[in-house]
């Protein structure tokens, strides 16, 4: 069976300081799926929300994500829903993201719950570029698909690409192909059988070195999570957490996001507008 | 069968490699393996492994597509790189393994192994150049050194095939895990002897499936490994270094 001709999408952002030192759009494109509510400020970022009007990804998509953050600017870009990827027959959906942040500036990437449905495939390429002195807040969450409509793990592949590169340095690479009809899931499965999965790169060089905050997210998790933080270079960390159901996996990614901005001296900028 | 005792003993002329790879592969070759579980310990501490039959699942599960889909896939790519000497990819090859793996004690781990391996053989091999190339890298901060890394490039020094390497790397793995497990759960000699030699019987399927592995998909999902590592990091109390 041939692939369907999906949607090609795109997403070019460019953020910088105005004249009054607020963040703005210097640059922005899109087309469908994605599309863009209206930005707004909020804890000194500029939040914007990537909204896809149609029920998701589906087979043949094509996401192209080109973001940059300049020197001083400040943007969290997140999204309003999880984002489900859809059965497919032939073919798969794929999202291809690149971000750049300057020395200074600040990217807060939150994109929501990533939802693979029976029969999805998918194929995600990240390339996140810093420069010595920027900061980062990357999370990424990921649901074993459908648990209330009796559908676990029922996807057919998931491709997942992630490089992040600091000064030009690769600090952090990740790179899996999951599949619940070979070993890639089987270990996790067998402790977590419906789990979720959250992961963030967290590159903060305006931490303070006795940050308490490592502590406070390695004690996340209990009786229905784990968690784990380690630090992979100067300023950065990456925090995992896997959990048994979707609650723990949301108040624990909320606990540490507050406990990061915390960390910082800031409030986090809301999800949501206000 | 009866050998006329005045019959010299040829050594099969394929098999030269044999007494280097028994001697680097030994336990009394100095790596500090020993002294690494690499996360296993605070696996046993959640109660992922904690008898006979979980350790089996453990190796199953967690070690042997790591071993196809990563470390084994490294390997290859350095003894390639290797046989080409070509140390700029060594050295890219080496940073790959070290961001790929997210957890600094298992990532520290993986480069004092290595580094330690690779001290032991220019004792032992002190005019090979390529030993000697790794070892001036790995001084002048080029190179970390990570075991998988100096494992392939050993291979080539040592002339053996790409495929003992593989099955020696494969069997050192498990290896490491039975016998970190001997000390932290209950469970004897006979019972590590007998799941070792289950797992052990994958490994032609592992190495074929690691062969198929490119440079670009060379990864694995391992998060509760991860995390394993990155508390065992901060526990109080361990016998292991990692």
């Amino acid at each position: 069976m041939s692939e369907r001709r999906g949607l090609a999408g795109h997403l070019e952002l460019i953020c910088d300081l105005d004249a009054w030192g607020r963040t703005r759009l210097r640059r922005q494109s899109f087309s469908a799926p994605i599309h863009l509510s209206k930005p707004h400020h909020d804890e000194g970022a500029l939040v914007l929300n990537v909204v896809n009007p149609t029920a998701g990804l589906l087979e043949g998509d094509r996401l192209r994500i080109d973001v940059g953050v300049e020197r001083g600017a400040r943007l969290l870009l997140t999204a309003p829903s999880a984002n489900r990827v859809h059965a497919m027959c032939a073919g798969h959906a794929e999202v291809t993201q690149t971000f750049h942040v300057a020395r200074g500036g600040s990217l807060d990437f939150w994109p929501e719950l990533l939802i693979p449905q029976g029969s999805a495939r998918y194929r995600q390429k990240t390339s996140i570029h810093l420069e010595e002195g920027a900061e980062l807040l990357f999370f990424e969450q990921l649901a074993p698909g459908r648990p209330a409509a009796g559908e676990t793990f029922a996807f057919d592949e998931l491709r997942w690409s992630m490089d992040l590169r600091v000064g030009g340095r690769l600090l952090a690479r990740e790179r899996y192909c999951l599949s619940p009809t070979d070993d890639s899931l089987s270990g996790f499965r067998r402790r977590f059988p419906g789990g979720y999965y959250a992961s963030a790169l967290l590159v903060l060089p305006g931490l303070k070195p006795d940050s308490g905050c490592w502590d406070v997210l390695l004690a996340l998790g209990g009786e229905t999570g784990w968690s784990g933080v380690s630090a992979i270079g100067e300023s950065a960390h990456v925090w995992k957490f896997v959990a048994a159901d979707s609650l723990s996996l949301r108040r624990a990614l909320g606990t540490a996001r507050e406990t990061i901005y915390d960390a910082l001296g800031r409030r986090p900028p809301s999800l949501r507008r206000n | 069968m009866h050998m006329d005792p005045a019959m010299p003993i040829e050594p099969h002329p394929a098999m030269g490699w044999l007494p280097l790879l028994l001697q680097t592969s030994d336990a009394l070759f100095p790596t500090g393996s020993y002294a690494h579980s690499l996360g296993f310990e605070e696996c046993v501490r959640f109660d992922l492994v904690h008898d006979e039959a979980s350790l089996r699942d453990f190796l199953c599960e967690h070690v042997l597509p790591m071993l196809a889909s990563f470390e084994l896939p490294y390997l290859r790519f350095a003894h390639e790189a290797a046989i080409a000497h070509d140390f700029p990819a060594l050295a890219e090859l080496d940073a790959e393994v070290g961001a790929a793996k997210l957890a600094r004690e298992t990532r520290d781990a993986s480069a004092q192994l290595g580094t330690r391996r690779l001290r032991s053989l220019r004792v032992i091999l002190p005019d090979d150049p390529l030993l000697a190339a790794c070892d001036k890298a790995v001084g002048d901060g080029t190179m970390s050194g990570h075991h998988v890394i100096i494992c392939g490039v050993q291979a080539v020094a040592a002339t053996l095939p790409l495929e003992v390497a593989l099955g020696v790397y494969f069997y050192q793995s498990v290896a490491t895990v039975g016998s970190a497990s001997l000390k932290l759960i209950r469970i004897g000699q006979d019972g590590v002897q007998r799941t070792v030699r289950a797992v052990s019987q994958r490994s032609d399927a592992v190495v074929a499936r690691s062969l198929r592995q490119t440079r670009d998909h060379a990864g694995c999902f391992s998060p509760l490994l991860e995390i394993a590592a990155m508390r065992h990091a901060r526990a109080h109390e361990r016998l292991f270094i990692s």
